[in-house]
This record gives C-alpha cells, structure tokens and sequence, in this order.
C-alpha cells in the first residue's frame, strides 16, 4: 500500500476521533489535487485559502497535520452540519481558488455528501463531465490538469484590485517559505524548530494579518517615511495577533522595501535610494537585537543590506533559486546572508560555526545532522527565512506580470509551485 | 496454498477518490464480491474485475468482500482489497 493510502486511512481516524470527542461537526480542508506526495506550495496556499474562508465562522477546536496528504486543517464548527456543508460548498463553488479545494464535512456517523442536500455533484476541472467520471476514466492527460491548477493559481493572484493583488503574492510568499522541507532551527510546516513559541499555524495566521497591512503600503513605493509607518502598524498588529511573538517583524520590513522596489525598473537601485539614510537609525537605540548587534560588533544588519539595496537577493540568490530547489536556496542563505536573528541568538562563535556547517551540507545525511545540530543548539536563521519568502516574492511577482507562458519556464514554475521535478 | 479469512478485515476509507474495503469468513468456499459505487452504473463491471483479480491472486477463498466505492482508480481498489485480504487472515 502506497503511503499516501495509509495517510489516508490514519487521516479517517483521527477525523473520527475528533468528532467524537468534541461531538461537533469537522471540517476538513485540503487541496483537492493529484499527485503521491502533495508537499506543494500551491496546495499549501490552497489549504490555507480555505482555512482562511471558514475562519469567518465560529471554529470551536482547531488542527492540522502536514504529510504526504499535503497540508490539511480539521475545523470543529458549531453549526448545523447541512448549513456548514452548504458554506463549503458555496466555497468550492465560487471562491478563486475553490475548485481546487476539497472540504469534506464529517460528524461523529460520517461524512455529509452533496448528494444528501440535493445538490449536484462536483464537475471536472476541464470539462462539465461529472468529476468522479473523469477521475475514473483518466479521461484528461496529467499536463492539461497541470496546467489547469497553475493557471487557477495564477488568476488568483492577479486580483483586478492591485492591493489585493500584493496581499496575496506577499501572503503566498511568506507562508511558502514554510514548506521548506528542513528549517535548520525555523519553524516549517513539519516542525516547530528551536522555538518552543511558535508553529506553523501561528506563522500562517500571522501571514495572513501582516500581508493585509503591508500591502496597504504599494502606493508608497517612494516614499521611506510611509513605508515605515505602514510598517509600525503591520509590525503592531503582528503582535496583537501573536499575543506578542516575534513572527514576521524582519519580514514586514524586507516585504516592504522589496514591494516597492519591484514596481521600478532597477529594484536594487531603488530600494538603495530609498535607504540612502537607513543607518541614522542606530543614532537612537531603539533596543531592537539589530541595535545590539551594531553597539557590540559594530554589525549593520538588515539595514546595511537595505543601504545596498538586498544586492545579494536580487542578482545572487534569485537566480539560484531558479535553477535549485527549495532546501539548496536556503542553506545558501544561511552561508551567504549575514543573519542578525541567527548571530543575536548564538553570538559570534555559535554564529561562525554554523556558516561553516552550512557549507558542508552535500547529501541529505549531512543536512539533517546540521538540522540536528541547529535544533540541539538552539539557533534559528530567521533573517535567512525572511530572504527566502523575498525570493518567493520576487519569483511570484515575475510570473504574474509576465505576458505570455514560455514553454521552459512555465516547466521550471511546475517544479517549484507544484513539486514536479 | 488457499487464504481463507479467519476474521473481518476493513481497510480504505469513504472518502472521494478512495474506496472501502469489507472482507468476511463465509462457512463454504465460495467468493461472494459485492460492489457499491458512485460510478457503478458506468464502471461497476470494471471495479468487479479488478477486485476479482485480485482476490484470485491472493488464493482468496470462503469470503465475502463487499467494496464501497467513492470513485477510487483500480490500483487504489487493488491497494484496499490486498490490505483487507490480509487483515482478515
């Protein structure tokens, strides 16, 4: 039996053992795509979409779980269960993103289907034949289906309303550095790292709020005192959502700086002007650990890297990522990027050792022995996963304002949306 | 050698793209497949087969099997009917 299978029949239990002990109705809610291992940041942002949707009603008991089923939210809703079947299907009907979602409805004697409520089947993605049928009959070669999820995906992002627009690129982007398949002492979808504080679940909400206000700030894209309030207030509510943990702060001022340099020819040149006096901050001692750092080690930080306008990020590390995976990208920031998060927590010492580390990590072995020895150490590169979702950004923008589909890239943005090699 | 069950054995789930599987001891020897699906009027024949097949290639005997199918593709059906078959044994 392939894995997926006995995920599947683990998964049945659970959802039993949920409804039983809560005596609600579960919502279950995942991507509803092909594949044997569905790790992918497409069907990630999928799950998360539809979490998002049903965050709207009252969730009384909240889990999820992250395998080869890809990323899946089990929701207890105190609701009539034909009334919360009838939202779910109102969701996979016209949401965006909703027919490549799946939202089951389960209570404690099983599952509730559409047939119960007279409603008509679900249809296939590509034509109106009724789903089961074509899955049946393999009716549609994989690539039309392939191509139908990321044409989906990307509509989805090129909302008319260009605020909206930013939010879900930003969004996407901050919540697919979480896919990473190891995060060497950051929390990703399958661990918490070396924080005891967070998981990936904080990190996703936190997502979803800091995009909201970030992208309020696309219109600043000149203007550095804006962009910094806008800033002050992302960074505000970041930790009335988080009850005052540390998710996003580095990120909200790397997403917004790399925004408005997007929206310019020379995104290197523009943020660099815009940060032309970013390093008058340290004349006041605002007792952030980036101010630490500089009174100790004389070390700049993010804001030097902002003076250069993120160089590295744009002419380095994003185009390797688009010739390596995931994991590669960011053990490369991890030796490359100086990283404040990762040097406050560990000191100088800790902190040269574990670029040295970083750069022996040839085979899978090696990787998670470094993972390991992250973990056991306490350490965290989180300015280095800040990067990673830039890069994200950076790769999203691209492709959403691009003209036409060439044929190898198009292949290339498989391999990293939809974890085809 | 023959594998007659011995208890019931259950495996899948009743869920969409998957199918559940129900194997039962009977007193003779008989093979007695019993399929539900939510594409049975068009592939309820070919799910037949494809569970037949795979009792005949577990030397399966003195069984009820009884597959309730969500619309699940015949390796995912083999998949099952194996699981199940060997639960009961």
């Amino acid at each position: 039996m392939t894995q997926l299978l006995q995920e599947r029949e683990s998964r049945a239990s659970l959802q039993k053992q949920i409804c039983q002990t809560y005596s609600l109705p579960l919502v279950v809610v995942k991507a509803n795509m092909h594949g044997e291992d569905k790790r992918s940041l497409i069907q990630t942002i999928v799950a998360c979409e539809g979490y998002f949707e049903l965050k709207k009603l009252n969730i009384s008991h909240h889990h999820y779980t992250y395998t080869v089923e890809g990323l899946i939210f089990y929701l207890s809703i105190d609701l009539p269960i034909e009334q919360i079947k009838r939202i779910c299907v109102d969701i996979e009907e016209n949401h965006p993103l909703g027919r490549l979602m799946d939202i089951d409805v389960f209570n404690s004697h099983g599952q509730i289907f559409r047939r119960n409520l007279n409603l008509d089947p679900r249809q296939c993605f590509i034509c109106n034949e009724v789903a089961h049928i074509c899955v049946r009959e393999q009716t549609h070669p994989i690539l039309d289906i392939e191509n139908f999820i990321l044409e989906t995906f990307k509509k989805h992002l090129q909302a008319d309303d260009m605020q909206v627009r930013w939010q879900r690129m930003i969004q996407t982007a901050l919540i697919g550095e979480l896919i990473k398949p190891l995060g060497y002492g950051c929390v990703t979808l399958s661990d918490q790292g070396s924080h005891s504080d967070m998981d990936a679940l904080l990190f996703i909400e936190s997502a979803h709020t800091v995009s909201m206000e970030i992208s309020k700030a696309f219109i600043f894209s000149k203007d550095f005192k804006q962009l910094r309030e806008v800033g002050k207030i992302a960074e505000q509510k970041m930790f009335e959502m988080t009850n005052g943990i540390n998710t996003h702060k580095g990120a909200i001022f790397l997403m917004l700086l790399v925004m408005a340099g997007l929206q310019h020819p020379d995104p290197v040149k523009h943020i660099s002007g815009l940060c032309e006096d970013i390093l008058s901050d340290f004349q006041v001692d605002d007792g952030s650990h980036g101010m630490h750092l500089h009174k100790q080690y004389g070390i700049t930080g993010i804001r030097g890297l902002a003076k250069e306008g993120f160089e590295d990020l744009f002419t380095q590390g994003y185009p390797y990522f688009q010739l390596h995976p995931i994991d590669d990208t960011f053990l490369r920031l991890i030796r490359e990027n100086p990283d404040t998060t990762l040097m406050y927590r560990g000191g100088q010492s800790l902190y040269n050792e574990c670029r040295e580390k970083a750069k022996r990590t040839e085979n899978s072995v090696e990787r998670i022995k470094f993972d390991r020895w992250m973990k056991i150490q306490g350490l965290s590169p989180g300015g280095s996963a800040d990067m990673l979702s830039a890069i994200l950004l950076i790769d999203l923008y691209s492709w959403i304002m691009e003209e036409t589909n060439d044929e190898p890239t198009h292949k290339d943005r498989y391999r990293r949306y939809l974890g085809i090699e | 050698m023959m594998n007659r069950p011995t208890k019931t054995g259950i495996a899948g789930t009743l869920e969409s793209n998957d199918c559940q599987v129900i194997v039962e001891p009977t007193k003779d020897e008989g093979l007695i497949i019993q399929i539900e699906s939510v594409v049975k009027a068009r592939f309820g024949k070919q799910i037949e087969t494809a569970v037949r097949d795979t009792c005949e290639q577990l030397n399966l005997i003195g069984a009820i099997v009884s597959v309730n199918d969500k619309g699940a593709l015949d390796f995912t059906i083999k998949a099952r009917v194996e699981t199940a078959v060997k639960r009961s044994l």
